[in-house]
């Protein structure tokens, strides 16, 4: 254990404090010491460990597990969970910057980086979720839902006394938070926007974000009357004002990859770098997040200014329309063995409004000022979307689009074809699409991964 | 009761969708769930059509070419049915009006829109209704609609044309409502088949015709052989049930059973609630439309009501048993179920979950899961 917390870049202080935490977490999530073999393992095999920032990603990511694990043990008397809920990191670190005692998670992407990721050790809380109202097969419920119930259900995530999430473009996670506050009586509650935008209103989003701010500063209500915390404006702006460094920090490590040939870093990394910025850290810890990303940003550009690269110089750059994987990073790292450097996620790009600013309505108002989301790729019609992939093409020089569309959400998964056809005929790249769910290890199949992998390689090669 | 057949009537639409549009009419095609008010369409001056088909495995399979097999067989057979061009009411639209209710119909109208064949106007649905500005969000946009429709036909809608047709479409609420609380009797008047294929024509016939027919067969006497008493009583559950997709209820006949009510959402016209109120009519059909009735499967808050609602059915109509009809890929009416299985399990009353991809039903398999699921319904042995 000691060796592990060491590897993930905790100091001797450190290791000391959090030693007995991790052996009580490790013990309830049913962790042995041949898993934390394993997890040393995968962490040489699939990720940077050399570099300091990766390291210490890590271990901010291990030591949010545990925390969440310990909550009521370490006096969380209430606790508020989120999943699917774009912009309720502010409303965390809101939360957990201002109360002693009400804890605001967003457990999704810690548990699927570290259990998943590091541990290999993640089917077993979708086996749980399948055992209840998220079935296995052919329906093909989505693995982050599933995430969610698995790890209420085997008792991973204590039971929170409120549940929030979204609705941008999902009908199961809200259905599945509903039928948990009648099976287990947790009050369950959603943020909508309404997807009614059409192609000709592009990029104007307004219907959308003034509905969702209108739904968050309603969730701040229901937080009062079910915890007795209020949320003030003051703390929504402290959090906001806090987080942005987070924001700037990460977007500077994205573009340093994006843009440098040979690329400086892994494609596995992209998953763990957004799961890191995601967690509703305290104000309080967010100057050690951002001194992270510094230290990774300050050890690519070194690696840059000597031309080292984790792929060799030129090979062929892919952008992927749904994340990569959250839970396994045998995809990414596959594909970096093939050759190919995945970049970027279409994810990971907007209209431009949200970051501009020209998106927001009310100034005034610091929920309209978080609600930007919509006007992300992901949540546009699909005419819409398609534009952002287009922009994001050009600007990145991208030679091939692999849309690994998240079966589980049939929003992204009824873009696909509409898309291969509006890339392939605009930019005349390949694009490969195949199904796969973006949160569960089982997706992976290597044999039949490599054959896809290669000809694509090749589309690549020989396009005119 | 005399059952008109519905054959005829759609003849008699066909044609006069064809003299309609030479007329220079519009046609303003639009997408179920019970949240498109057909009251403003037809205020217009346009025809309403509301697009239900489905339940064949070609139209379903047509749209592979354009969205992958986890978008459900009745959204895929919207698509299929615009591409395979051979139903004259897919053939004929001058705007489809889509709700933005589950995702997969919402992908519907993104598809359409990207593929431009046709004009699409969505229309948003907010998914819940607690506050005020959920009502004025969508009021707002049937505000938009009526623009747009305006424009399309080149006509006003007036506030006392679309009271009239306010009390057109109650009308024949009204009457599918009545005619569908007869199946409460032991020995109903009309079949649950019946009701359903005048249920599937009211979403494309004139509504003052098709309420003039309804009411017609209201005022007559009942058939001195209606259908028997003894048989088990089925309510049919499910996301959509498409016009011609009525083999699940010959099977619930041919295993020993009758449906006597259904819960649907998509391809059912929504026959249990009424506009009321008085003053600015966009303001009434919004509320009555988004609030004052029993919210869909993709509403926030909806499955307790719909719990409740469920219940009272049951009770209502005397039901023994629930055949929940699922398509295939319906992720939230297949979370749904392991619920309502639940909650009816602990009622004592036997639940029996069947997919459809619109392939065959009438496989062996389906059949003998029908006949146990009678056979429990009777009394029967419990581990069939």
């Amino acid at each position: 254990m000691l060796e592990l917390l060491e590897l993930c870049g905790f100091d001797p202080g450190e290791r000391q404090v959090q030693l007995p935490r991790m052996q009580e977490a490790f013990a309830r999530l049913g962790l042995s010491e041949d898993d934390i073999q394993t997890a040393k393992e995968r962490l040489h095999t699939y990720y940077d460990m050399e570099l300091s920032g990766v390291r210490r990603m890590m271990g901010v990511l291990l030591k949010d597990m545990t925390d969440i694990v310990l909550l009521r043990d370490e006096g969380a008397r209430k606790i508020i969970h989120s999943c699917m809920a774009p912009g309720f990191e502010v409303l965390g670190t809101a939360v957990n910057s201002n109360s002693a005692d009400v804890r605001f998670t967003y457990p999704n992407f810690t548990f699927m980086a570290v259990l998943g990721g590091m541990f290999g050790r993640f089917t077993p809380v979708l086996e749980a979720a399948e055992k209840l109202w998220l079935r296995g097969g052919v329906v093909r419920h989505c693995g982050m839902v599933k995430t969610r119930v698995g790890l209420m259900s085997l008792g991973l995530h204590p039971r929170p006394d409120l549940t929030v999430t979204t609705g941008y473009l999902c009908d199961t996670s809200p259905k599945s938070n509903e039928i948990m506050q009648e099976v287990l009586g947790i009050p369950a509650y959603c943020v909508d926007h309404v997807q009614d935008r059409h192609l000709a209103e592009y990029p104007d989003a307004s219907r959308a974000t003034v509905l969702a701010a209108q739904g968050m500063r309603r969730f701040s209500e229901i937080v009062r009357r079910e915890t007795g915390f209020e949320v003030t404006d003051d703390m929504v702006w402290g959090a906001l004002e806090a987080r942005k460094p987070i924001g700037q920090a990460m977007d500077s490590v994205l573009d340093l990859i994006r843009f440098s040939d040979p690329s400086p870093l892994g494609s596995t990394h992209l998953n763990i770098i957004a799961a890191f910025a995601r967690a509703p850290y305290k104000q309080s810890d967010i100057p050690a997040v951002v001194d992270i990303l510094d230290t990774l940003l300050g050890e690519l550009r070194e690696r840059v200014s000597k031309g080292v690269g984790a792929l060799p110089k030129g090979a062929p750059r892919v952008l992927v329309l749904c994340p990569p994987h959250h839970s396994d990073p045998r995809f990414e790292h596959l594909a970096n063995r093939l050759g190919l450097n995945i970049v970027a996620s279409d994810f990971n790009f907007s209209s431009g409004e949200d970051k501009s600013g020209a998106g927001v309505t009310d100034p005034h108002d610091p929920y309209n000022v978080i609600c930007q989301h919509p006007h992300g790729a992901p949540l546009q019609c699909l005419g819409g979307r398609a534009l952002i992939i287009l922009d994001a093409c050009r600007r990145l020089g991208i030679d091939g689009v692999i849309d690994h569309y998240h079966v589980g959400c049939r929003y992204m998964a009824a873009d696909t074809f509409a898309l291969r056809e509006d890339i392939t005929r605009e930019l005349g790249i390949p694009v490969l699409a195949y199904e796969w769910d973006n949160f569960d290890p089982r997706s992976y199949n290597e044999q039949e991964l490599v054959g896809k992998l290669e000809t694509f390689w090749e589309m690549m090669r020989t396009k005119p | 009761m005399i059952i008109p057949e519905p054959d005829s009537l759609m003849e008699a639409r066909l044609r006069t969708l064809a003299e309609a549009r030479a007329a220079g009419r519009k046609v303003v095609g639009y997408l179920p769930g019970g949240y498109v008010p057909d009251e403003l369409i037809y205020a217009s001056g346009a025809i309403p059509l509301c697009l239900i088909h489905g339940g064949q495995a070609r139209s379903a399979e047509e749209a592979l070419s354009l969205v992958p097999n986890v978008i459900c067989p009745f959204a895929r057979a919207q698509i299929g049915e615009t591409l395979l061009k051979a139903n004259p009411l897919y053939n004929t639209l001058d705007l489809v009006v889509v709700p933005t209710t589950c995702q997969h119909l919402k992908q519907v109208g993104d598809v359409w829109e990207h593929q431009g064949t046709v004009d699409v106007f969505k229309l948003g649905v907010p998914y819940d209704c607690q506050d005020d500005y959920e009502v004025e969000y969508y009021r707002g946009r049937l505000s938009e609609l009526k623009k747009t429709l305006e424009h399309l036909t080149g006509n006003v809608i007036t506030d006392d044309k679309l009271t009239e047709a306010i009390d057109v479409y109650n009308r024949l609420r009204g009457l599918l409502r009545t005619l569908s609380l007869a199946r409460r009797d032991r020995q109903p008047a009309i079949s649950t088949l019946d009701f359903v294929r005048l249920n599937h024509a009211s979403m494309y016939v004139d509504p003052v015709m098709m309420a003039d027919v309804l009411e017609a067969l209201c005022s007559t006497t009942p058939a001195a052989a209606p259908l028997p008493a003894d048989r088990p009583r089925v309510m049919l559950m499910g996301p959509a049930l498409a016009f011609g997709d009525y083999d699940i209820i010959n099977l619930v006949t041919e295993a020993g059973a009758e449906v006597v009510v259904e819960e649907i959402f998509e391809g059912i016209r929504d026959y249990r609630h009424v506009v009321n109120g008085s003053g600015d009519p966009i303001t009434r059909l919004a509320w009555s439309y988004l609030h004052d009735k029993k919210p869909a499967a993709f509403a926030r808050g909806a499955t307790r009501k719909k719990i409740d609602f469920v219940l009272d059915l049951i009770k209502q109509f005397d039901v023994q048993g629930v055949l929940w009809y699922q398509l295939l890929c319906c992720e939230l009416y297949d979370e749904e179920s392991y619920l309502f299985e639940k909650v009816l399990r602990e009622r004592g009353i036997p639940m029996l979950v069947v997919e459809s991809d619109y392939h065959s039903l009438a496989t062996g398999a389906v059949r003998t899961r029908l006949e146990a699921f009678v056979e429990i319904m009777e009394g029967g042995p419990t581990d069939a």
